[in-house]
């Protein structure tokens, strides 16, 4: 990585600040959007309809009396069919919102660390030996 | 955070020992814990309906009895619904108790709750 110059400790700090405070404010707004979520998924030709979060919790579930017709194994597959298309198209949107997100958290600037601290000893010594200071 | 103390005014080799260790085992846990989540089934009954779900949520099968339809399209939406939740919470609490044991197990020198921790962050972006 390359190293901020000391002169610059304090602007690269305040960058960094800055855009840790944007990344957290853009999963924050992602939460948000991803508890909004409302993904509908339907079957047995629309007569049964469900309603899933962003968490893939099941909201509503709606069936029209006539699916009542259907014998009860088929009337079980048809009521999972909605409930995984619901769920399907719930984490598709939500993982669109997460990939938007990440794309932004990822280009932060790397931290500082110890080799921070070494670089700059070295550098110190380097000017001692070169008889700098 | 951790059970093990290290005094940063005096760091051995052997903290730095443990702490590689610790490192290496939490990377194995996070290997093994994928392939574990994926077995977990949860089952939930309602009525006479019955859920079954994974550990992420998604419902695999909703099975319903003879008898399910007995009292209408309304009342078979809330057995359905009911079912459905208990199937979910079933999975995340099987799934719950999994990564706590085997993160006990994989570094037992750890205090660390991952479900806590887990829970400590998402309220951190509310």
């Amino acid at each position: 990585m390359s190293w901020p110059a000391p002169e610059q400790d304090r602007q690269y700090l305040e960058e960094v600040f800055q855009r840790t405070r944007e990344a957290i404010h853009d999963l924050r707004q992602a939460k948000h959007t991803i508890g909004e979520i409302e993904s509908t998924g339907e079957a047995a030709d629309g007569m049964i309809r469900a309603t899933a979060d962003g968490g893939g919790s099941i909201r509503k579930l709606k069936i029209n009396p006539r699916a009542l017709r259907l014998d009860t194994v088929a009337l079980g597959r048809e009521v999972t069919r909605a409930i995984q298309a619901a769920q399907e198209d719930s984490a598709r949107r939500a993982q669109e919102i997460l990939d938007g997100v990440t794309a932004r958290v990822g280009a932060l600037p790397e931290p500082l660390d110890e080799r921070l601290i070494e670089h700059r000893v070295e550098a110190v010594a380097r000017e001692l030996y070169s008889g700098g200071l | 955070m951790f059970g093990y103390d290290i005094d940063p005014r005096n760091i051995r080799s052997q903290d730095l020992d443990l702490a590689t260790e610790q490192v290496d085992q939490a990377e194995a846990l996070l290997a093994g814990v994928e392939e574990s989540l994926s077995e977990i089934i949860g089952v939930g009954d309602s009525g006479h309906v019955r859920a079954t779900a994974t550990a992420e949520g998604r419902i695999l099968e909703v099975v319903l009895g003879q008898q399910a339809v007995k009292k209408g399209s309304e009342a078979l939406s809330e057995e359905i619904l009911a079912a459905v939740g208990r199937a979910q919470d079933d999975a995340r609490r099987q799934a719950e108790t999994m990564l706590r044991e085997e993160f006990q197990q994989a570094v037992p020198d750890v205090s660390l709750d991952p479900i806590a921790l887990q829970e400590q962050l998402s309220r951190f972006l509310d």
